[in-house]
């Protein structure tokens, strides 16, 4: 049989066994599990043993920032404010799949009577600009030049006004900033209703559609005057300076993602819902895997295609190799 | 190119693809300032650009691996000329 031929059918077999052991990476990311069934049915644990890690203040010891960093998307970690100066435990928090983690000024007992904390609703209020003005205010008037950027607004607004429960705030109503209403919202003697805020922050200020700004620390306060628990969903709100304690995300979060986080938790059937459970929930939904499993795989594909020409081109090389037309000695 | 790419010692034309690429995606997170807005919609506006160059890159990898594999001796030489080039482009 003629060399070329060969080579070309150990090229074509190498490339279908590469294809072909490339499926579980896919597979074991959690989108599709062929062994365990995908259930719809949240954790009914009560936040006790593994599924929650204190890395709050002493306890933020190497074996503890391994367990983190290794923690899987449905554990909760405590962290309080020397956690969030310790650089070795940022960086095993930036690693951890526990994407949304639970700062507590008070001790690990009081972070988990806050994640036992039953709530009846979750209502979502989203701060994102739906209009050039709004983009402007966001930002600054520069930014309001690219129209991209509006209308990529526009189509995160559409995804996130088809989750339950959600209200686009895209601006003041009336003589009342969006501030103002999210403050008031916060200040609801709610206590079964858990509030989620979703917003662009920068250095822990959120900035709002209508020029107006709101501190998470602000947001926090009023959460803990009214006794409703209030989580506000933005990017590495863990890196921002912040006093209060509550829910903070250790990684950039976009949008789009967070509408698909919540729409998965609100589709989660649970009778005594959580706030440690809805928290989760979301978690879960944003560790899946799109990123990870998709970047595993362009590499893969950029490996594969370089190696299989410098294997060609070494092949050719070699007086010997089956490419070549010369005889060997 | 975006300057904060230039200054890798390797890889900086396959992380400029990257980035467009995902500037492309998306455009804004819960976090981003301005100044990273506007680099992202500049990084976006070359979309065409970046697909175009893989593109290309891949019609002269492939014609390359075929000249290679069924090419006389002066078309090997210049299917390994071509590889070289266009594997240097991306790793440039």
């Amino acid at each position: 049989m003629n060399r070329v031929t060969v080579a070309t059918r150990h090229l074509a077999s190498f490339l279908v066994l590469v294809h072909v052991s490339l499926g579980p990476i896919e597979a074991q990311t959690g989108a599709y599990c062929p062994i365990v069934p995908q259930t719809q049915d949240s954790s009914t644990t009560v936040f006790g043993g593994d599924d929650v890690l204190d890395l709050t203040g002493s306890n933020s010891k190497p074996s503890a920032r391994l367990r983190v960093q290794n923690a899987s998307a449905s554990t909760i970690v405590f962290i309080d404010g020397a956690t969030t100066h310790d650089p070795a435990a940022l960086a095993a928090l930036k690693k951890s799949k526990a994407q949304i983690v639970l700062k507590t000024n008070t001790g690990p007992t009081a972070a988990r009577t806050m994640l036992t904390h039953r709530v009846e609703t979750v209502s979502v209020l989203a701060a994102i600009p739906q209009d050039a003005a709004g983009v402007a205010a966001t930002y600054r008037p520069e930014t309001a030049n690219h129209p991209e950027v509006l209308a990529e607004y526009r189509s995160i607004g559409q995804k996130l006004a088809a989750v339950p429960n959600t209200v686009i705030v895209p601006g003041a109503r009336g003589q009342e900033t969006v501030r103002q209403r999210l403050l008031a919202q916060a200040s609801e003697r709610q206590p079964a209703s858990l509030l989620v805020v979703i917003g662009h922050n920068e250095n822990g200020v959120l900035k709002l559609p209508d020029r107006s700004s709101l501190q998470l620390d602000e947001l926090a306060e009023a959460s803990a005057k009214s006794g409703r628990p209030v989580h506000v969903l933005s990017c590495d709100t863990v890196s921002a300076n912040t006093q209060a304690a509550g829910f903070v995300t250790t990684r950039p979060l976009y949008f789009e993602e967070i509408a698909q986080a919540l729409n998965v938790a609100f589709s989660t059937k649970t009778k005594d819902r959580t706030v440690g459970q809805f928290v989760r929930d979301v978690n879960v939904a944003l560790a899946t895997p799109e990123s990870n499993a998709r970047k595993t795989k362009i590499i893969v594909a950029v490996a594969v295609v370089g190696g299989t020409v410098l294997a060609l081109a070494i092949l050719n090389a070699s007086d010997c190799g089956p490419l070549s037309r010369e005889k060997c000695a | 190119m975006n300057p904060s790419l230039v200054d890798k010692p390797i890889g900086s034309q396959l992380s400029y693809a990257a980035a467009v690429f995902a500037a492309k995606r998306r455009l804004v997170d819960a976090g981003l300032g301005a100044k990273e807005v506007e680099r992202r919609v500049t990084l976006a506006t070359q979309y065409s650009r970046v697909v175009m160059q893989v593109l290309v890159s891949l019609i002269v990898l492939l014609s390359a691996v075929y000249l290679l594999v069924t090419g006389n001796e002066p078309s090997q030489k210049l299917a390994s000329g071509l590889i070289g080039t266009v594997v240097g482009y991306w790793l440039r």
